[in-house]
C-alpha cells in the first residue's frame, strides 16, 4: 500500500480545512479512546492530491487492506464542509469538542455517499482495491435467499410464524431495523436470507451483505458498498448483517453508520441476526435503538419433522434432548436420519459416529487431510475465522466434502457450528492418541489459534464470551464476572490512558511510566504505551555497564521509595538484633552497608524486561543488552542484589520470563537460589520473607516469588515447596480483608492464585477480590491527582502503586478471559460438567458438611469424634483443609531431605549408621506424624469436623512445624 | 579433622622448602648436591601427603554438605559429618602420620646438621 500523504498545496483550502478537521476530531477519538477494539488497527488515512481542474482525488486508505478512491469535485468538498459546520452550529453541545464529532469515516463517508446521489459521484468511478470480504457479490444480489444447510428441507416459514413474517417485510419496507436472533442451528440465518429475498421480490432494492464472522467486514464495506452499487429503483437499500454477536463492536459501528446515513436522507432497512444470548443484555443492544427482535422458533419444525417421521410420543423427550430442547434443526435433521436407519433415537457416542459416517469422514483419510478437517471443525466450532494458510490447504487438498464445508465469501466453512463440533468430537476420538499425528483437544487449537490470530480476534471473541455467559448454565458468578471485568476495566483504561497522556513521564517517575507502558502494552494500546515506554528509554541508558543507569542530574523521583525502604530496613535489622541468636542478617546485608543506587538499578533492570518483553515490537538489541546486564550482576554477586530481599530476584526472573529467557541458564539459577533462599539462623525455605521490614508484607513477597517461579514453568522438584508457600500465602491473606489497604499486595496475590490454582475455592475468592480491585482502580477518586505523590512523599505507599496496581489487573482480566474462554471452549465440546460430580466436588467446599459416606464401621473407630460434640465455623474448617495441606507437604519435604541424608550416612558407613542414629529417629518421628495426620485426615473426610479434631490438628502442626505454624485455632487454655 | 586451610598451608610451606633446596644448589652451595636432592624430595613428598589429607577433608565437607539442608537438627548434621568423615579416616590418618615421620626425616637430613 503507498504511504499516506499529506494533502498537497494544490488542493482547495476549503477541502483542506475540511479534511483537517476530520483528521482531528478522528485524533480526538483515538485518544479518548472511544473507537471500538477492531479500529485500532484501522488506521484510516485521508489523502488529498489534486487531479485536475476542479476536482480532487480522495482516497480513504486503511491498514486493513481497504481502499478507496475517486475525483470528486471541488463543490462537494466545499458543500461536505460547510454542512459539517451547519451541524455543527446546530449542536448544542458543539463546543464541547468530543460531543461534536462524528466518527471520522462516518462524517466524510455519508457527505460522500450524499454526494454520490446529488452530483453522480458514481460517474467519477470509485475504484475499490480491496475491502472486507463482505463487498456484495453481485451474484448473490440477484439470486434466490442462500439456504444453508439443512434449511433446504424444512418448512422455513414455520419457523418464524407468518405474522411475524409479514411485520418485519412491513418493518424492512418502512425503512427500519429487525434483529432475528435464536440459537445456533435454529435457522437465523435462513431466515435472514428468506426475508431479504421477500423484500426484493416485488421491486428492486439494493441489497448489501455483510457477516460479522469475517474480521474484514465493517462500516467500510457499506461505505463502499453504497458507493459502488448503482442507485436503487425501489429507492432503498436492505443491508442485512449476519451474525451480530461475533463483534458486538463492529455491529454497533455499522449501526451508527446507518444513523448517520438515515439522518442524512438515505432510505436504508437493515436485518441482522445473532444467538439468542443478545436478549440477556440489552445494555449491550442500545445501538440497535428501536429494532423490531424476532426470536426463531424452530421447536415446532423439530415437532412437527419428528411427528412425521414416526417417533413415538415416548421417545419425543429423548429426541429433543438430542436436539438441543428442539433448538436445533441441524442436529433434528441427522437424529432423524438416523431413527429412520435404525429405528432408535441415538445416544451421544452414536450420532457423534453417524455424522461421520454422513460426511463420508469415516473412510480412509491421509493425515494431512484428516489434519485439516480437523483444523476446519476446530475453528468452525467457534464460530472462528479460518485462517488463510488453511483455506489454500484446503484448496490445495481438493477436499471432496462439499457438503460438510461450504465456500462463504472468499472463505470456507463448516456449514453449521454443530455439525462442527460433532465433526470435531469424531476426530479427536478417535486419532488423539495416534502416535504418528496425535491430534489436540480441540479447545486447545481454537486457544492456539487465537493466540495465532492475535490480540483483536481475542477480543471479539471474549465478547461473545460475555453473551454466553451471560446465560450459561452453571458459569454463575464466574461467568457473569468476566463481562463484569471487562466492561468496568474500560474505566480502568480510561484512565490510565487519560493519566498518561497527561504526563507521559509519570512526574519524572521512569518506574511509574514504565509500569504505565507496560499495563497499556498488555490492554493493546500500543500508542499510550509506546509514549510511555519511549520517555523510559530516553532517560534510561541500556547500554550503561554493568547495568542501565538513570541520565540526569537529579535521581528519578522512585528513587526516594528506596530511602523509604532502607529505614524499613534499618528498623527490622534492629529488630533482629533485638531478638539475638543468629537471625540477624550477615554483615554486607545490614541496611547501613546497602548500596541503594545498585539496588535501585538492579530492579529497575527487572522493570525494563518486562516493559520490553510487554512490547509486541520485540527489539532484540535492548533485550540483549538487558540479559547481558543481568548475566553481569549475577556473576558479580551470585544473586541479584541484595541477596537479603528474594522478590528482587523475582523481579528480574519475571522479567527474563517477560522477554522469552524463562529457559535460559540464567533464569534456572535463579530459580534455584530462589526455591533455596531462606532467612538467616539456618529458618527452613517454607516461604519467603521481604527482607525490607514492613515496606513490603511478607505475603506480597511470596505471591511474587511463586508468580515468578511459575511463569518459569519448570517448578518441577520444587512443588511440595511452592505449595506450601502457597498455603502460607493464602493464610496470610485471609487475615487481611480491604482490598484498597494493599492493592499491590492483591494485585500479585490474585495474579499468582490464578496461575496456581485451576479452579475451586481459591480461584473464586481470587475472583471477589479481582473485582474488588477492578472497582478501586477503576474510580476517579483513586487516581485523584496528588493523592499518591503525597502519600508516597510519606513513606506510606510505594510511588508505583497505580500503575503498577493497574498492570496486575490487566494480567489477572486476561487470565482470567483466557481461563474462562478455555473452559467454555471445552464445555462445548465435551459438554456441560457432570452435575454428579458437581455436587461430589461441593462436598469438599469448607464448612461442616455431614459425612454421606459414614458407616458404622467408621463411627467404631477409636478417636473418631462423637457426633454430639461442637461443630467448627465454615472459616475454620477451611483453614483445617489448608493446614493438613501444609503439615502433609512439610512431613514429606523434610522426610525426604532426611531419606537422602541416611542414604548418604550408610553409604559413607557401609550400611553401619551406628547405634546414636538421630536421622533414623527423626525419619520415625516423622513417620508417626504422617501416621497421626492420615487418621486425622480421614477423619476430616468423614466430618464433622470438631474442636477436638482442630486442636489434635494445630498440636501435630506445632510439633512438625514449631513456629512457623499458623493454627487454626487460638491455643486452649489451661 | 585439622582444617582444611591449615593443611594446604602447611602442604605449600614444605613444596616451597623442597624447591628452595633445590635451587640453593645453584647458589653454589658447598654441600653435597645429592643429600641436598634427596632431602628436597623427601620435602615434597611431606607435601604431597598433606595435601592429599586436606583433599580428603575437603570431600568430606562437601559430601556431607550436599545433603545437609536447614531442616536438619545440629544432632542429624554432626551424624553426617561423622559419618562420612569415619569412611576416609584411616586414609586421613596414615597420609597426616606419613607426613609427620617424613618431616622428621627431612629436618634430619638437611645438610649440615
Amino acid at each position: 500500500m503507498d504511504a499516506p500523504t499529506s494533502p498537497t498545496n494544490s488542493t482547495p483550502r476549503s477541502a483542506q480545512i475540511f479534511i483537517q478537521e476530520v483528521k482531528v476530531q478522528r485524533e480526538k477519538r483515538l485518544q479518548e479512546n472511544s473507537y471500538p477494539a477492531e479500529y485500532w488497527e484501522s488506521e484510516l488515512v485521508y489523502d488529498l492530491r489534486s487531479a485536475g481542474a476542479g476536482t480532487v482525488r480522495v482516497t480513504l486508505l486503511g491498514s486493513d487492506g481497504f481502499e478507496l478512491s475517486a475525483s470528486v469535485p471541488v463543490s462537494v468538498i466545499d458543500e461536505a464542509r460547510e454542512a459539517a459546520e451547519a451541524e455543527a452550529e446546530a449542536e448544542p453541545a458543539a463546543g464541547n469538542g468530543a460531543e461534536r464529532t462524528y466518527w471520522a469515516l462516518d462524517l466524510l463517508g455519508c457527505y460522500l455517499v450524499r454526494a454520490a446521489s446529488e452530483h453522480g459521484v458514481n460517474g467519477y468511478h470509485w475504484a475499490h482495491h480491496k475491502i472486507g470480504n463482505g463487498l456484495p457479490r453481485f451474484e448473490d444480489v440477484e439470486a434466490s435467499p442462500r439456504p444453508r444447510g439443512q434449511q433446504q428441507n424444512g418448512p422455513d416459514s414455520v419457523i418464524i410464524a407468518h405474522s411475524k413474517a409479514n411485520a418485519i417485510e412491513q418493518r424492512l419496507r418502512d425503512g427500519r431495523s429487525v434483529l432475528i436472533d435464536g440459537r445456533t442451528g435454529s435457522g437465523k440465518s435462513g431466515q435472514t436470507a428468506l426475508m431479504a429475498y421477500r423484500c426484493g421480490r416485488d421491486e428492486k432494492i439494493q441489497r448489501i451483505d455483510l457477516d460479522l464472522m469475517d474480521t474484514d467486514d465493517g462500516p467500510e464495506s457499506v461505505l463502499s458498498a453504497l458507493l459502488t452499487l448503482p442507485a436503487p429503483e425501489a429507492g432503498w437499500y436492505l443491508l442485512v448483517v449476519e451474525n451480530i454477536h461475533a463483534s458486538l463492536s463492529t455491529a454497533k459501528a455499522v449501526f451508527g453508520l446507518v444513523d448517520a446515513l438515515r439522518g442524512k436522507g438515505l432510505r436504508i432497512s437493515v436485518l441482522a441476526n445473532g444467538w439468542v444470548e443478545l436478549n440477556a443484555t440489552r445494555e449491550k443492544l442500545k445501538f440497535l435503538g428501536r429494532a423490531m427482535h424476532v426470536q426463531t422458533e424452530p421447536h415446532r419444525v423439530v415437532d412437527v419433522w419428528a411427528e412425521r417421521a414416526g417417533v413415538s410420543p415416548d421417545r419425543m423427550d429423548a429426541f429433543r434432548r438430542m436436539t438441543g430442547d428442539g433448538q436445533d434443526i441441524t442436529l433434528a435433521s441427522l437424529a432423524l436420519d438416523y431413527f429412520k436407519e435404525c429405528g432408535e433415537i441415538p445416544t451421544d457416542a452414536a450420532f457423534t459416529e453417524y455424522t461421520a459416517k454422513k460426511f463420508k469422514l469415516d473412510g480412509e483419510l491421509t493425515p494431512e487431510l484428516r489434519a485439516c478437517l480437523y483444523e476446519f471443525a476446530c475453528l468452525g466450532s467457534f464460530d472462528m475465522e479460518i485462517p488463510a494458510w488453511l483455506r489454500r490447504k484446503y484448496v490445495a487438498h481438493a477436499c471432496p466434502f462439499g457438503e460438510l464445508i461450504e465456500r462463504w465469501d472468499t472463505s470456507y466453512r463448516v456449514g453449521s457450528r454443530s455439525v462442527a463440533r460433532e465433526v470435531a468430537r469424531y476426530f479427536h476420538q478417535h486419532w488423539k492418541d495416534d502416535p504418528d499425528h496425535p491430534l489436540q483437544h480441540p479447545a486447545v487449537r481454537a486457544s492456539n489459534q487465537l493466540d495465532e490470530i492475535g490480540d483483536r480476534l481475542y477480543r471479539a471473541q471474549l465478547d461473545r464470551l460475555d453473551l454466553i455467559n451471560l446465560t450459561r448454565q452453571g458459569s454463575g458468578e464466574v461467568g457473569q464476572l468476566v463481562a463484569k471485568v471487562w466492561s468496568t476495566q474500560r474505566h480502568m483504561i480510561d484512565l490510565l490512558v487519560h493519566r498518561a497522556e497527561q504526563d507521559p513521564e509519570w512526574g519524572d517517575n521512569a518506574a511509574c511510566a514504565a509500569f504505565a507502558a507496560t499495563a497499556l502494552y498488555r490492554l493493546g494500546l500500543t500508542r499510550a504505551a509506546d509514549e510511555c515506554a519511549q520517555r523510559v528509554r530516553d532517560r534510561w541508558d541500556y547500554q550503561a555497564s554493568p547495568m542501565p543507569r538513570w541520565r540526569g542530574d537529579r535521581p528519578s523521583a522512585e528513587a526516594a521509595d528506596f530511602e523509604h525502604l532502607k529505614k524499613r530496613m534499618k528498623v527490622e535489622d534492629e529488630q533482629r538484633a533485638a531478638a539475638g541468636g543468629d537471625r540477624q542478617w550477615r554483615e554486607e546485608m545490614r541496611a547501613e552497608r546497602i548500596e541503594l543506587p545498585k539496588l535501585h538499578r538492579t530492579w529497575m533492570l527487572g522493570v525494563l524486561l518486562c516493559l520490553e518483553g510487554a512490547d509486541p515490537v520485540f527489539h532484540d538489541e535492548r533485550v540483549e543488552m538487558l540479559y547481558d546486564a543481568a548475566e553481569e550482576a549475577w556473576r558479580v554477586d551470585g544473586c541479584f542484589y541484595p541477596e537479603r530481599i528474594p522478590w528482587m530476584t523475582a523481579r528480574l526472573l519475571l522479567g527474563l520470563c517477560a522477554v522469552g529467557k524463562a529457559n535460559s541458564p540464567l533464569a534456572d539459577k535463579a530459580v534455584e537460589w530462589l526455591v533455596s533462599w531462606h532467612e538467616p539462623g539456618g529458618g527452613r525455605a517454607m516461604d519467603w520473607s521481604s527482607g525490607t521490614g514492613d515496606w513490603n508484607t511478607k505475603v506480597m513477597t511470596n505471591a511474587m516469588c511463586l508468580t515468578a517461579l511459575l511463569k518459569q514453568g519448570r517448578p518441577g522438584r520444587y512443588d511440595q515447596r511452592i505449595r506450601v508457600a502457597y498455603s502460607s500465602m493464602l493464610a496470610e491473606m485471609e487475615k487481611q480483608t480491604d482490598v484498597t489497604r494493599a492493592p499491590v499486595d492483591y494485585g500479585l496475590i490474585i495474579e499468582a492464585i490464578l496461575l496456581q490454582s485451576s479452579g475451586g475455592e481459591d480461584r473464586a475468592k481470587a475472583y471477589d477480590k479481582l473485582s474488588e480491585l477492578l472497582a478501586w482502580i477503576s474510580s476517579r477518586d483513586t487516581w485523584a491527582p496528588r493523592r499518591t505523590e503525597h502519600m508516597a512523599i510519606q513513606g506510606t505507599v510505594e510511588s508505583t502503586e497505580l500503575p503498577f496496581t493497574a498492570w496486575q489487573v490487566a494480567e489477572c482480566v486476561w487470565n482470567l478471559a483466557t481461563t474462562e474462554l478455555d473452559k467454555l471452549y471445552r464445555e462445548f465440546i465435551d459438554g456441560p460438567p457432570d452435575s454428579a460430580s458437581e455436587s461430589g466436588a461441593e462436598t469438599s467446599e469448607p464448612g461442616p458438611t455431614p459425612g454421606p459416606t459414614q458407616s458404622p464401621e467408621n463411627a467404631e473407630e477409636p478417636g473418631v469424634p462423637e457426633a454430639s460434640e461442637p461443630e467448627v465455623s465454615a472459616e475454620v474448617a477451611h483453614k483445617v483443609r489448608r493446614a493438613v495441606t501444609t503439615i502433609r507437604a512439610t512431613i514429606q519435604d523434610d522426610m525426604a531431605g532426611r531419606r537422602t541424608a541416611l542414604r548418604s550416612v550408610k553409604r559413607a558407613t557401609k550400611n553401619r549408621p551406628g547405634e546414636h542414629n538421630p536421622l533414623g529417629e527423626q525419619l520415625e518421628r516423622y513417620a508417626q506424624y504422617d501416621r497421626e495426620l492420615d487418621d486425622l485426615e480421614r477423619m476430616i473426610e468423614l466430618g464433622p469436623i470438631t474442636l477436638d479434631l482442630v486442636n489434635a490438628l494445630d498440636e501435630l502442626g506445632v510439633r512438625v512445624l514449631g513456629g512457623a505454624y499458623d493454627r487454626c485455632l487460638p491455643p486452649l487454655s489451661g | 579433622m585439622i582444617p582444611v586451610s591449615l593443611l594446604n598451608f602447611l602442604s605449600g610451606l614444605t613444596a616451597g622448602a623442597g624447591i628452595n633446596l633445590l635451587t640453593s644448589i645453584e647458589g653454589g652451595s658447598n654441600a653435597s648436591h645429592s643429600e641436598i636432592m634427596v632431602d628436597s624430595a623427601v620435602w615434597v613428598v611431606v607435601a604431597i601427603f598433606l595435601a592429599y589429607a586436606a583433599h580428603l577433608t575437603e570431600a568430606v565437607e562437601k559430601e556431607a554438605s550436599l545433603v545437609i539442608d536447614g531442616s536438619l537438627t545440629p544432632d542429624e548434621k554432626r551424624q553426617v559429618h561423622e559419618a562420612h568423615a569415619a569412611s576416609v579416616r584411616w586414609r586421613y590418618r596414615i597420609s597426616l602420620i606419613v607426613s609427620g615421620a617424613l618431616s622428621v626425616l627431612a629436618i634430619l637430613l638437611i645438610p649440615g646438621i
